[in-house]
């Protein structure tokens, strides 16, 4: 029993974690290098996960090379939760629906950030009671374990969003690399039992100064430049800066930013009529930087794209909290490595918190 | 319900888009149930006269000869759709619009007084009221299918005309330009194609044409940062839909 | 294997008549299928049309013991052009009601003015209808409509039972008049300063373009109104109906399920910022 509920064990100990989740029936979903890039994919062997990799982030550039600590790439958990396109229903031509029948699996995403783990919680408070089917159905079977983030990318801001670098609760079992040990946390029953699986001893005095040590050096490089402190609010009041207008004078409108957003959760219906009488809607993703996602027959909502850029931040940072009560932001950075021209968000957020407190 | 009459006809390109309805196979037969090919001469030796109630038409105006017949096809069509990159923006024939076409005819032919050629290769937009665009080169079969769908539904077709980035994520594709620093034209492009350059690694070539307010000129500055030339650039932006007005103009502000 | 369902699911029901109400308006009347709620005034509906696509469309008229709904459609996009093939017989698919209507109960005892441009009128006949069905719960009835030109008002051949409810006042503009018209000329706001209204005791409902609400909600605080008395019926692209799909949102707010209809002071923070 560890008072601080932080135990220690090997790096190695990590394989027969996931050899449990397998046997436990659970699909693992790890990180792997394909293409030069980390990509969450199906993984059924533990050395198929990446290792000995670091990612470079910085806006608009994303590089892989040898290292010891990665944080993350393109994909985040959104896209099994919440797939791209998703059909719902094929309407048959003497309009009876057919729905699709999908396989009960039971996902395992292993070695997610903190920041994507937050990403999840915020997708349960937008789905809430009414929300989508089937991200119910796989979250109900959902198994979290989650890597703190001991080294964030430039790109990083998860201290500032108050999700990361140590992720504090929502999971089912993290852990933390500090050299040769392994610091590891049980968050639930499961987890619990996950634990039980691994070689591990209550932590000695000596690791938690070590566990400390790292998480607040990363705390500390993982923040923006501004704070959360009545951010909502503060935006708000800068709804008509010019900032707006300046920043997004270098955006293409090409929504990379909804799509990679952890978050994101707008989708369009798409119809798919069939010359044998029947027809399909099908949800895809749709993004708030999209020309068209605010336009109606005979109008248009935000012609501009610099309201269509003042959406996307103000949604994230001030409408999200009014509709879900927690931000729609969780800093994990990709926003500003994927934006094609590297736009950066926490310039963007900072510029107008600076402005607005200046009474600018 | 009676068959939708349809003529299908090309000019200056390829056969591809055409080729495209050949390629439907399966759904061929299916729509030859609800669509008569009245006029077809890629797939059939007996063609009739109009009127059509559709007409699709490939390839860019580039003959006097060619304006003549687009003309009489619109007389004669209820709804004209251009298909392909060459009808709807003037496809790569167009790229001798960048140059003098008299210079061209004396190089290529033997006798270039024979040659009767316009001065520049445009879309058919150019010439008549075109209804309806479908982009690509060319056109994807999915795309031509959704519109005749849609068309037989009495429904004003509608195809995607934001960034070609949608697709490409919805996909699952790693973005070329951040993760390789590959030029890829897909943030000022339509889609539509189903991203199939990037899903192979390679930048979009833009065959779509410009997407819906696209912003070529801030990605020749991204361009620029990936160390490409003013050169290089025009000539990215300078393929299969260098005649779209948006591209165009980019593409001559850097050589 | 698990089957899912979806809420997007639309149901099957009879379109029992169709109206023309201009040359590109008409009235659909939809029977509804027997488990769905009956609407109330200012709620809309989401209306799919088979392989074509789906839109919503705001309740004009209930037919409450017959149990049919009518819906007044513009054919302006895609989809709602395909209306136009759509006739008496035909099956339509059908969910709704969504939204959250006129507060009606407000109205009790107060002077109801109800101001509608164009395509804005549908959503507020229920509103007409329920004032001449329960005439004494109400005070006057102030009915300010305006329209392009003459062609292009809906519902004329029913203004004359309007101007039949007891205690009722039915005021008409046009932008364009024609040869055949005799009453007044000029947009809608223009119309109000003219018409007594007595803002200590009246509430506004507002349905039309956004730049008509914009004008005629400044109108009514100039002459006194408050910014609890004024309610407008908004409009956004819509894919769900439920607040799922993100399209509608203008500030905070999901137009369709916190809206339609808003009391104006719930959104005077948002409705004048420009392309919000």
């Amino acid at each position: 029993m560890s008072v601080t509920g932080l135990y220690l064990g090997r790096p190695e100990d990590l394989s027969k974690l996931f050899s449990g989740l397998l046997h436990l029936g659970y699909e693992v979903i790890g990180y792997k290098v394909v293409d030069n890039v980390l990509r969450l994919v199906n993984v059924r062997n533990f050395s198929e996960l990446a290792k000995d990799i670091e990612d470079l982030q910085a806006p608009g550039k994303y590089r892989i090379q040898r290292g010891d600590f990665f944080r993350h790439g393109p994909d985040s958990p959104k896209k099994f939760l919440y797939p791209s396109e998703l059909k719902l229903f094929t309407v048959m031509g003497d309009w009876s629906i057919r729905y699709p029948e999908v396989d009960e699996v039971k996902l395992a995403f292993f070695g997610i950030k903190p920041c994507d783990l937050a990403s999840i919680k915020v997708m349960d408070r937008v789905q809430g009671v009414i929300g989508d089917e089937y991200f119910k159905l796989l979250r109900s079977n959902l198994v979290l374990i989650v890597e703190n983030c001991t080294r964030p990318a430039s790109t990083c801001f998860c201290a500032t969003m108050g999700t990361g670098p140590r992720a504090k609760n929502g999971f089912d079992l993290s852990y933390t690399r500090i050299g040769d040990k392994l610091v590891v946390e049980a968050g639930s029953e499961l987890g619990v039992k996950l634990l039980n699986l691994m070689d591990v001893v209550p932590i000695d005095n000596v690791t938690y100064r070590e566990f400390e040590d790292v998480m607040c050096k990363a705390y500390m490089a993982a923040r923006a430049d501004f704070t959360t402190d009545n951010l909502p609010e503060v935006l708000e009041l800068g709804i008509n800066s010019s900032v707006f207008t300046d920043v997004a004078s270098r955006c293409l409108g090409c929504a990379n930013c909804n799509l990679v957003c952890p978050t994101c959760f707008c989708f369009d219906v798409v119809d798919v009529p069939r010359l044998d009488g029947s027809a399909d809607r099908v949800r895809v993703w749709d993004g708030c930087l999209n020309y068209t996602y605010a336009m109606v027959a005979g109008g248009h909502f935000r012609p501009d794209i610099w309201a269509r850029y003042r959406h996307f931040v103000l949604h994230k940072f001030a409408y999200w909290i009014k509709q879900f009560g927690v931000f729609g932001c969780v800093g994990c950075g990709r926003c500003i490595t994927w934006c094609p021209v590297g736009i950066d968000l926490r310039e963007t957020v900072s510029r107008i918190f600076k402005e607005v407190k200046s009474g600018g | 319900m009676r068959k939708l009459k349809v003529a299908v006809y090309k000019f200056s390109g390829c056969d591809g888009c055409q080729l495209q309805f050949l390629n439907m196979e399966e759904e061929l037969l299916q729509l030859t149930d609800k669509v008569e090919f009245t006029m077809f001469y890629e797939a059939k030796r007996d063609n009739k006269p109009g009127p059509y109630d559709v007409a699709f038409v490939e390839g860019a105006i580039s003959t006097p000869h060619e304006v003549d017949v687009v003309r009489k096809l619109r007389e004669e069509s209820d709804i004209v759709v251009a298909i392909g990159a060459c009808a709807t923006y003037g496809g790569i024939q167009a790229l001798r619009n960048w140059a003098n076409v008299e210079e061209f005819k004396r190089y290529v032919y033997p006798n270039p007084e024979w040659i009767e050629a316009l001065k520049t290769a445009e879309p058919a937009s150019a010439y008549i009221k075109v209804d309806y665009e479908i982009y690509g080169c060319p056109v994807s079969k999915e795309q031509l299918l959704l519109f005749i769908n849609q068309l037989l539904r009495h429904k004003v077709p509608v195809l995607p005309v934001d960034s070609l980035c949608n697709e490409c994520k919805r996909k699952g594709n790693v973005c070329v330009i951040v993760a390789k620093g590959t030029p890829c034209l897909g943030p000022v492009t339509r889609a539509g194609c189903n991203a199939i350059c990037p899903t192979y690694g390679r930048g979009c070539y833009g065959c779509y044409g410009p997407m819906i307010d696209p912003k070529p000129e801030l990605l020749a500055e991204k361009f620029k940062e990936l160390n490409l030339t003013s050169k290089e650039i025009a000539l990215l932006l300078r393929q299969f839909t260098n005649w779209a007005k948006p591209f165009r103009e980019v593409s001559r502000r850097y050589g | 294997m698990v089957k899912l369902s979806s809420m997007l699911t639309p149901r099957p029901s009879l379109v029992v008549g169709v109206r023309v109400e201009t040359s590109n308006v008409r009235t659909y009347y939809v029977k509804l299928p027997e488990d769905v709620n009956l609407p109330k005034p200012g709620q809309f509906d989401l209306l799919y049309i088979h392989g074509v696509g789906e839109v919503p469309i705001s309740v004009s008229d209930i037919y409450y013991d017959k149990r049919i709904v009518a819906h007044t459609v513009r054919f302006v996009g895609s989809v709602t052009k395909t209306f136009a093939y759509i006739r008496e017989g035909d099956i339509i698919g059908f969910r709704g009601p969504y939204g959250n209507g006129w507060p009606l109960y407000l109205c009790e005892g107060k002077d109801l003015v109800i101001i509608a441009g164009g395509i804005g009128l549908p959503p507020l006949r229920p509103v007409i209808r329920e004032v001449a069905r329960n005439r004494a719960k109400y005070n006057k009835l102030i009915i300010v409509y305006g329209a392009r030109n003459p062609k292009e008002l809906i519902y004329r051949y029913e203004y004359v039972d309007y101007e039949s409810i007891p205690n009722t006042e039915l005021y008409l503009t046009v932008d364009a008049p024609d040869e055949t018209w005799r009453g007044n000329v000029g947009v809608v706001t223009a119309l109000l300063p003219k018409i007594n209204l007595r803002p200590d005791n009246s509430i506004a409902f507002i349905c039309g373009p956004e730049i008509m609400m914009k004008y005629a909600v400044k109108e009514l605080l100039n002459m006194g109104f408050k910014g609890n008395q004024i309610f407008l019926s908004l409009e956004r692209r819509m894919r769900c109906g439920v607040g799922l799909c993100g399209h509608c949102q203008m500030g905070p707010y999901f137009i369709c399920k916190h809206g339609p209809v808003f009391p104006f002071w719930f959104i005077d923070r948002y409705f004048w910022v420009d392309q919000i």
